[in-house]
């Protein structure tokens, strides 16, 4: 082989290699979060007016950043306390996250936008994380390609956050890892705006508990708790329901059922769903589903099942929680058949309020089609 | 070879990315150079972590020790010592993201600040190359994450997110590059 050859080998196997890295994806930094609930002391919240995406202040920007990973993170879950009053500090094992003109009273240095810190303790378990914003560039929250406002480059407040969270959950930028990936998590920040399929890869390497990402987006927690408070109004004023004993309180009741809708839609039997519900409230450790919900009409479980569901809730509260016995005017019965057909409606193409008025019909003896969705 | 240079062209039109990095934006050559106060190739000799307190609370720092092989701007001793926020002690670690690490005998190109600020280099890890000999004994340059840098023109926002110059550039041509810059500097 000639040497020219041998050149124009070893160049098409190092293009084959570069190719071969572009599948392994993600980078992680080595240490972790303990099982449980990280708590993020938000101090980041003007301004007075509406950010461009109707956030109403940084702190809820961060907040949804937050919640975006919690979305692929089972054995961990980021806390967010907005406009928290904890003194600021680093090295204190309370993580920190603000806007300043300095970072704990050193000056950023020129094109510095953010910079992150993260405390490990032994070597593999991290004990805290500070995030603290330059205030000498602009900010807003918004979609799309990177904005210039004003004549200045203004930056996107949600997917910093979320790169720079990501970072103290321990993932690493993996275009510096040798790695071609499209990625939040590369080192560079642009017009991507979202975490890609790389970077919940590499959450749920770090966090998962096992189970399938779902690809049902359910509605809203505040949605649903808001149609249990006006069925609460319906049962007492309207049908005159007696009090019944219970030991799982009303919100706890949406937030289960819920929960056991999404393992159900999610491809889950009875039993499964319930074991991992049940390793939610004990171990609060969050499972993905069983597998992905097929395209279509989206098929609910039968009301029977979730009666039995609700009933084991009741009585983990009671026996293993030590629950206070409590009154509602909704039974556990009603509960499970009304949210899980609220939850129905929502999943099948209704908004809040048309679900809400086509439960309230069925209630009232009236008919109602079974879907929004044509 | 044009094939393969049209797919590194394609690649680097598709990966160049828009912006910069989250922590901080990269600086350009120029921006590199003008930023830095000294800018020294030096082996790592040592390094330590210590304490220290702040008004918030308390950090670690590293100092780090060079033994200077030749200043390109500005003036160094022929032993300087860097402080960088982040460090290890005992079971504890605090790191600060994008601020390079070294280990002892690792050579390097360091681009130092002219302005005091959290990290002693201009644009924390864009501010620190790596020096590899290769197999024929020409010092070579590395990006700080240890990939290939074929030239000053990759340096930057436009720095490719792919490894696609196969050959490193020269130690002595970066050189040339940041001395005359700092002369073009120096004349205005």
């Amino acid at each position: 082989m000639s040497a020219r050859h041998a050149l124009g080998a070893l160049g098409v196997l190092v293009v084959v290699f570069a190719t071969s890295d572009t599948t392994r994806g993600f980078a992680t930094l080595g240490s972790k979060w303990p099982n449980g609930s990280i708590v993020v002391n938000l101090q980041l919240t003007p301004p007075s007016g509406s950010l461009i995406d109707g956030h109403p202040n940084f702190d809820a920007a961060a907040t949804t950043a937050l919640a975006t990973l919690n979305q692929y993170t089972d054995l961990v879950k980021f806390s967010a306390v907005p406009a928290s009053t904890r003194p600021r500090g680093d090295g204190d094992l309370v993580n920190h996250v603000f806007f300043d003109s300095r970072y704990y009273n050193e000056s950023f240095g020129p094109n510095t936008l953010a910079v992150t810190t993260r405390w490990t303790i032994g070597g593999t378990q991290r004990a805290e994380g500070d995030v603290v914003f330059n205030t000498a560039f602009a900010w807003n929250s918004y979609r799309g390609n990177v904005m210039t406002i004003n004549g200045r480059e203004t930056w996107d407040l949600v997917r910093v956050a979320m790169h720079e969270f990501g970072h103290l959950l321990g993932l690493d930028h993996p275009d510096e890892q040798g790695q071609s990936v499209n990625a939040l998590m590369n080192s560079r920040i642009g017009n991507l705006d979202s975490l890609t399929a790389d970077d919940i890869a590499g959450l749920r390497a770090l966090y998962g508990a096992g189970g399938v990402t779902s690809n049902i987006s359910f509605p809203p927690r505040n949605e649903t708790n808001d149609f249990f408070r006006q069925l609460l109004a319906l049962y007492e004023n309207e049908l005159r329901a007696a009090r019944v004993t219970t030991y799982l309180d009303d919100e706890g009741k949406v937030v289960w059922i819920a929960e056991y809708t999404y393992y159900r839609v999610g491809q889950c039997d009875h039993s499964t769903a319930q074991s991992r519900i049940f390793r939610q409230i004990i171990e609060q450790i969050t499972i993905g589903v069983c597998a992905l919900t097929p395209a279509g009409s989206i098929s609910f479980p039968p009301r029977n099942e979730g009666l039995q569901f609700m009933v084991a809730v009741d009585d983990l509260y009671r026996t293993q929680l030590g629950r206070s016995a409590l009154t509602s005017f909704v039974d556990g019965e009603g509960a499970v058949v009304w949210v899980m057909e609220y939850l129905r409606y929502r999943l099948n193409g209704c908004g809040h309020g048309d679900a809400v008025s086509r439960v309230f019909a069925q209630i009232r003896g009236q008919g109602t089609p079974p879907v929004c969705r044509p | 070879m044009r094939r393969l240079f049209s797919l590194s062209l394609i690649c680097t039109l598709v990966f160049a990315g828009v912006a910069g990095s989250t922590t901080v934006i990269p600086p350009t050559f120029d921006a590199l150079v003008s930023g830095a106060g000294t800018i020294f190739v030096g082996e790592v000799m040592d390094q330590r972590a210590y304490w220290i307190s702040t008004p918030q609370g308390r950090a670690i720092r590293t100092q780090v020790v060079f033994k200077v092989e030749d200043v390109w701007k500005g003036s160094a001793g022929a032993v300087t010592q860097l402080d960088f926020l982040g460090g290890t002690i005992g079971e504890t670690t605090m790191e600060v993201v994008g601020m390079p690490t070294f280990r002892v005998g690792q050579r390097n190109v360091l681009f130092v600040a002219a302005e005091r600020a959290i990290s002693p280099l201009v644009g924390f890890m864009h501010g620190r190359m790596r020096v590899d000999r290769d197999h024929l004994g020409v010092d070579r340059v590395r990006t700080n994450d240890g990939r290939s840098l074929g030239s000053i023109n990759e340096v930057g926002p436009q720095r490719p997110s792919l490894m696609l110059s196969i050959t490193p550039m020269r130690l002595s041509e970066l050189a040339s590059a940041v001395k005359a810059r700092a002369g073009a500097e120096r004349m205005r």
